[in-house]
């Protein structure tokens, strides 16, 4: 019985791709189709992450079903509307393969090591590409970022994989490289720093509702990837926990530098999905490490938070008119609805106390400071500390900055004034996001019931921070509003002119520290001059740089070997047989 | 008679005329022959090769190559991008690595081991005959002692392969052979050479 309940959220996905291949109208069971699915998954998973052993499935799976068939149930009645201006074979391709795409990422949670994984996991990377590229010419190249990736994702996996499955012990320099090959082959997909290049790339150029099932659901499938290796490998030779550690808080501050100097609203989003996982990464590196289960309670109570409030950005995005932050501005008067859903989801994502941001990291930081005193290795991890505190204060400036610029003021151009609000299926859709949310915020437990972690206490603290807050809304409601003086030096009439621009908000604090480099020019002023003056940021990023150049060389030694190896000349071709031959010959010696 | 095999086919590798080539590549299948002659040791199978080998590779094959060239109207002459001197010494060297690696071929139980390192030697040789010389004949002349040396080293590892896949083998190579002329005649007709080094123009 419970197999065929397994079985069951998959044979729905896999009837609405065949449906949208033959019927004349195939969107029509798609929100349907996923939101059920969704649910059946929560059904499966959930009680089997609550309560070890007792499900179809193991924990693990139970709580990756979870967290997938949450984005499922929240993204089936927003793609029913947003899709409704797609049409043609467009619209029959992404009916189809948005439920295959879904299916597959959820089959992953439940393959077996081995080739069925590998091939579930090559599956779900073409499919998102082929989503991502169906967005036209404008996705092209970030789509492209993504294929590169998932070769090299796929090229780690391959290596450790095809060691693992020959079932023998491993132990010595083989149990290095085979940890090395699924580091880099879940570490990409998982964003790990110098290997996230791709995300903040391919993300933002996606549709919104396929950002927030690419950042919500799949990049979480690396950290999944990474967390099964632990029973699939053994455990890691000690390299490996620190290079998580010390990669993924390198990273996560990297992240939200580059993510200030964004202009492009997704872009933001994609860096702080970046900042994220790479704090995600650290987490499971220090586990590794230090051994203690607070950094796998800020791993699994984070990659859900994350999750959510992720997924509700992207899907609160779509609505928006331009996804320039130069050309955003006053949102919140045109588009009352999302900006209140995109406040609950900045608020949680700048890690807040009441919600559920801050859990994770307060874990994090409480793992941190767990570190044994007075030892030289892991002791150092206490340094961890002072990176994560960088990481969410700097994260609180990333968000205030996009919610200011977006919301807040007034509009930057013309864009704005025909923006239309969520309608009633992305509305539901951010309303099943916020919900789990927010009920995720006040009672943890729902997360960790299986785990007997310490709380702080949540729901005082819940409670005490909404009173207070709606306190301070009164009192400065009902404030008298100040009249203009005759000297107000020429402020009584503030035009869009005079309001920051894109960049205004975090100019400076990118000046004080030298990692990326900005040029600003203005360009001239368009129109009447009541539109806002517009910039045009310059970011120079040595990390960047240096990815060009390597690539740059990769092409030019690639040209030279097709110049070498597609000559045309006959005897080119032989004599490679030949030294094949040779070569194959010396190789096979017995 | 494996040295004359071997012999046979590394003078190949040193004369410069087509002729020559096509001569000596009868006189290796007269050897080869010959040794499955000896093997048969009353055994049908062998002998029905050995006989075929003679009449197909000994005699129709050289004889075809020889008209063929005739009829072609090139010159007789070998043209290389190694000269004879460099293509000796590669070859030499070749041969001492086929003896180095035979050793480690070969099979419990194979009917003749001391061909092992030869059959390989003839691979190698056929390989650097096809990679090196520039006329068409001489690629052909290449491939088939490539092929002599797989059939080689059948006979050596095995009692042979089965009739019939001789047989099929024995009239694959004949066809590919025909085959190969007819496509130099259509060559010299279309670029009027058969100068394989002149033809790099890639096309789709």
């Amino acid at each position: 019985m419970a197999t065929y309940l397994v079985a069951a959220p998959f044979f729905v996905l896999f009837g609405q791709a065949v449906w949208a291949l033959v019927s004349r109208s195939p969107r029509a069971p798609l929100p349907w189709a996923l939101s059920i699915s969704g649910g059946l998954m929560l059904i499966i998973g959930y009680p089997a992450w609550l309560r070890p052993g007792s499900g179809a499935v193991d924990a693990t799976s139970g709580f990756y079903l979870t967290l997938l068939g949450l984005l499922y149930l929240a993204l089936g009645p927003y793609l029913g509307s947003y899709l409704e201006h797609h049409h043609g074979g467009r619209a029959r391709l992404e009916a189809s393969l948005i439920p295959v795409f879904a299916a597959v990422m959820a089959g992953i949670t439940l393959a077996p090591m081995g080739y069925r994984f590998l091939f579930l996991w090559e599956t779900m990377t073409l499919l998102g590409y082929v989503l991502i590229a169906l967005d036209g010419a404008a996705s092209v190249n970030g789509s492209r970022w993504f294929f590169i990736a998932s070769r090299v994702s796929g090229g780690g996996l391959l290596l450790a994989l095809i060691l693992l499955a020959r079932g023998e012990a491993i132990d010595g320099t083989l149990r290095s490289l085979v940890w090395a090959g699924l580091l880099i082959g879940f570490g990409t997909k998982a964003a790990l720093f110098p290997l996230h290049m791709w995300l903040p790339r391919s993300h933002p150029v996606a549709m919104s509702p396929l950002s927030a099932l690419l950042s919500g659901g799949m990049t979480k499938l690396g950290l999944y990837g990474l967390f099964r290796s632990l029973t699939w490998a053994g455990s890691p030779p000690g390299w490996v926990g620190w290079t998580l550690v010390v990669l993924g808080l390198c990273g996560a501050v990297y992240a939200l530098l580059r993510g200030l100097a964004e202009d492009d609203y997704k872009a933001v989003l994609a860096y702080s999905s970046v900042e994220n996982l790479n704090l995600l990464l650290a987490a499971l590196g220090g586990y590794l490490v230090l051994h203690t289960p607070l950094f796998l309670y800020a791993f699994f109570v984070h990659q859900l938070a994350h999750a959510l409030f992720k997924s509700l950005l992207f899907l609160a995005s779509g609505a928006l008119p331009s996804r320039s932050l130069s050309e955003l501005g006053g949102l919140w008067k045109t588009l009352p609805r999302t900006a209140a859903y995109t406040l609950l989801g900045v608020v949680a994502a700048a890690g807040l106390p009441p919600l559920a941001g801050f859990l994770g990291e307060w874990y994090l930081f409480r793992g941190f400071l767990s570190a044994p005193s007075g030892s030289a290795g892991p002791g150092l991890l206490v340094l961890g500390l002072g990176a994560v505190a960088l990481a969410s204060s700097l994260a609180a400036a990333l968000y205030v900055r996009l919610f200011g610029l977006a919301f807040l003021g007034s509009p930057r151009s013309r864009v704005v004034a025909d923006a239309q609000d969520a309608r009633r299926g992305t509305h539901l859709g951010l309303v099943l996001l916020a919900g789990p949310l927010l009920l995720v915020s006040a009672f943890p437990r729902l997360v960790l019931g299986a785990m007997d972690a310490p709380l702080f206490p949540v729901l005082p603290m819940f409670a005490a921070v909404t009173v207070a807050g709606a306190g301070l809304f009164a009192h400065l409601r009902g404030r008298r509003r100040s009249e203009y003086g005759p000297w107000d030096c020429g402020y009584g009439a503030p035009s869009p002119r005079m309001q920051a621009n894109g960049l205004g908000l975090s100019e400076q604090l990118l000046k004080a520290l030298p990692l990326v480099q900005l040029r600003v020019r203005s360009l001239p002023a368009r129109g009447d001059g009541r539109e806002a003056s517009q910039v045009h940021v310059d970011v120079r990023d040595p990390l960047e740089d240096a990815y060009e150049q390597l690539g740059a060389r990769y092409g030019r030694l690639a040209r030279g070997m097709q110049r070498l190896l597609q000559s045309g000349s006959l005897h080119v071709y032989l004599a490679l047989q030949f030294l094949a031959l040779v070569i194959v010959l010396v190789v096979i010696w017995p | 008679m494996t040295r004359g095999i071997l012999v046979a086919a590394f003078l190949m590798v040193g004369r410069r005329s087509l002729d020559a080539s096509i001569r000596l590549y009868a006189l290796q299948n007269v050897f080869v022959a010959a040794l499955a002659f000896a093997l048969a040791d009353g055994s049908v199978h062998l002998l029905v090769a050995g006989a075929l080998l003679f009449v197909v590779k000994g005699i129709a094959i050289p004889w075809f190559l020889l008209v063929v060239l005739e009829r072609l109207d090139v010159s007789h002459e070998i043209e290389s991008y190694l000269a004879v001197a460099p293509s000796l010494l590669v070859g030499g060297l070749l041969v001492a690595l086929a003896y180095r690696l035979g050793q480690g071929f070969v099979l419990a139980g194979a009917l003749l081991p001391e061909a092992v390192p030869v059959a390989l030697a003839l691979l190698l040789l056929g390989m650097l005959i096809m990679s090196t010389r520039r006329k068409a004949v001489t690629q052909v002349i290449g491939f088939l002692t490539l092929e002599n040396g797989v059939f080689l080293l059948a006979l050596a590892e095995s009692h042979g392969l089965p009739l019939f896949i001789e047989l099929g083998v024995a009239i694959d190579t004949f066809a590919a052979v025909v085959l190969a002329g007819i496509l130099m005649f259509r060559l010299k007709g279309v670029f009027g050479h058969v100068d394989t080094s002149r033809m790099r123009d890639l096309r789709g």
